[in-house]
């Protein structure tokens, strides 16, 4: 099914017009460490700017409908009658609308500190979506005292709240003079690898472990993380522009194939000779 | 139900660095099965099925039947192949060519989107040991860019636990800047500052408490729903035909993935 889901592709935003404006603000709540409270904002750290694709009938160019049918009887079934149940392994159980509301967490707008740890506490795996914090209500002071004090004792909080009838946890931490708040993925969801058997591998050689290590040294550069550029989306416009006025689209080369060397020696040799000839050139 | 279905790989290609290529498939490193999954039943609690529907038609749609438009500004929609969003970054889709190595700590944990397994798709994994080995102890991840089902993505790779893994990045464009948020003054009441650091202080911990991180929420949902299997309340007997169709009883056991791809026998040292 995942196959039939709107594909959904990220596009850049134009940083001069994202400067100007500020954001709203998602969320007002007070940040809750003990018996301290400071009052803040939160705000998505996201541009919320994508670009889709709509499924079509081929045949006729229609937009497609979705809708859901009893597999029995082959007849749709309106909203109103769909039925939610969660299938365990002794069966399936009904879950009513009234009792899944009662399950919901309380509105609260606390957002709770529950322990500063050392930053790196949490591997990659675990963050989610970023937001931010500002100063709210009448405490801007606070607030910034708050941001310098995380800065200074070089510590990353974990928070807990509750909005849109969820419970959150995230990661919170100084961002030049703000505070970032990272969501955080559930226990369940992060697939451990701690516990994986340990693999009877021969090691690599001394001298391949060298050659690798001279080879990514070599790579090392500065993250340079905006030279990313999604030029992708634009291609897509620009191919489906060219398509609908009639026009060839203009496709880039595929690269040529590299030869490979045979070895993995041999490919770390050929490699530090290239980047060596590169830098003489 | 079966007990597992085996888990589909994201992509599958090659990384490479220099003139070293490495045959991966990249796998999600999050459990979809995590969460609350509810099926959505008929008034008599079978399970029901999605269909797509050409409402000129009015009937239902096989999935080669459809295809992927995109939208013109004008409200023109212009169908897209596969293959032509594949050809927009041809190299992109089949390799990860890491164009730079930088130090972990170098990498915000504001751009990390999602995170994949890379395991080794050839029975050859002596170069993937060695980059994993690597990149893991001296802490560092591979830069590049790649096209995967139809997005392309900026990716860091990455070593843990002798796995190579793959965690796409979020474009730096899509990050907003603090700077449109609103302001606090710069200026601070130092006694203020040290105060809330003693508080900070009272409130350290050694480290994360897994228990944090548990769901709690779903831990209630099934908590309710076993007690109401248990006392036979609301529990629908399932049709024997009615088996799951739709992909959310996907129960993906990762690890045994993981196990299976790195216990293919590796070929003997050259002599």
């Amino acid at each position: 099914l995942r196959h039939h889901r709107i594909v959904v592709i990220e596009c850049g935003a134009d940083p001069e017009r994202a400067d100007m404006a500020k954001l709203r603000s998602i969320f007002n709540g007070v940040l809750r460490v003990g018996e301290v409270g400071v009052a803040v904002k939160l705000y998505s750290a996201v541009e919320p700017r994508r670009v889709s694709f709509r499924l079509l009938h081929g045949s006729d160019r229609v937009p497609v409908r979705q809708r859901m049918v009893s597999p029995q009887t082959g007849e749709e079934v309106e909203t109103e009658q769909i039925r939610k149940g969660l299938a365990l392994p002794g069966g399936m159980v009904v879950l009513r609308d009234e009792e899944l509301a009662e399950l919901a967490p309380e509105p609260s707008q606390e957002l709770e500190v529950r322990g500063f740890v050392e930053p790196g506490a949490l591997s990659h795996p675990w963050f989610a979506r970023p937001y931010y914090l500002g100063p709210g209500g009448e405490e801007a002071d606070k607030y910034s005292a708050f941001v310098q004090g995380l800065r200074r004792e070089g510590k990353h909080g974990l928070v807990r709240w509750t909005m849109r009838k969820k419970v959150y946890r995230g990661v919170l931490l100084p961002i030049g003079e703000a505070l970032a708040l990272i969501s955080l993925r559930t226990a369940d969801e992060v697939v451990a690898t701690d516990a994986l058997p340990q693999f009877a591998w021969p090691a690599p050689s001394t001298q391949e472990l060298a050659m690798a290590r001279q080879l990514i040294g070599m790579l090392e550069a500065e993250p340079g993380l905006d030279q990313f550029i999604d030029h992708y989306a634009e291609q897509v416009a620009a191919l489906a522009e060219a398509k609908a006025a009639g026009r060839p689209a203009q496709m880039p080369a595929a690269k040529p194939e590299r030869a490979r060397p045979a070895s993995l020696a041999e490919a770390l040799a050929a490699s530090l000779a290239q980047i060596e000839e590169q830098r003489v050139a | 139900l079966p007990e597992s279905v085996p888990p589909r790989s994201f992509w599958s290609g090659t990384v490479s660095f220099g003139l070293v290529s490495i045959p991966v498939s990249l796998y999600s490193a999050i459990r979809s099965s995590a969460g609350v999954s509810l099926r959505m039943l008929g008034p008599d609690g079978a399970p029901l099925r999605r269909e797509y529907v050409c409402p000129k038609h009015e009937r239902a749609l096989e999935r080669d039947e459809l295809v992927r438009a995109y939208e013109l500004e004008s409200g023109e929609l212009v169908v897209l192949t596969d293959e032509e969003l594949e050809a927009l970054a041809p190299e992109a889709s089949q390799d990860i060519e890491i164009q730079r190595f930088v130090a972990l700590t170098e990498l915000s944990p504001l751009l990390f989107e999602r995170p994949y397994f890379m395991l080794p798709s050839s029975s050859a994994t002596k170069p993937y040991r060695l980059l994993a080995r690597v990149l893991e102890e001296d802490r560092r991840a591979g830069l590049a860019s790649f096209v995967m089902r139809g997005q392309q993505h900026v990716v860091a790779v990455l070593a843990e636990d002798g796995l190579l893994r793959a965690q796409t990045l979020r474009f730096v464009t899509e990050l907003r800047s603090p700077a449109r948020i609103e302001q606090a003054p710069a200026e601070v009441d130092e006694r203020e500052v040290e105060r809330l650091r003693a508080v900070i202080r009272d409130h350290a911990e050694g480290e994360i408490d897994r228990r944090e991180l548990e769901d709690e929420s779903r831990a209630r949902v099934y908590a309710l729903a076993e007690q109401k299997l248990a006392e036979g309340r609301d529990v629908i007997e399932r049709p024997a035909d009615a088996e799951d169709e739709g992909g959310e009883a996907e129960i993906i056991d990762l690890i045994r993935v993981i196990e299976r791809s790195l216990e293919r026998p590796s070929p003997p040292p050259p002599a």
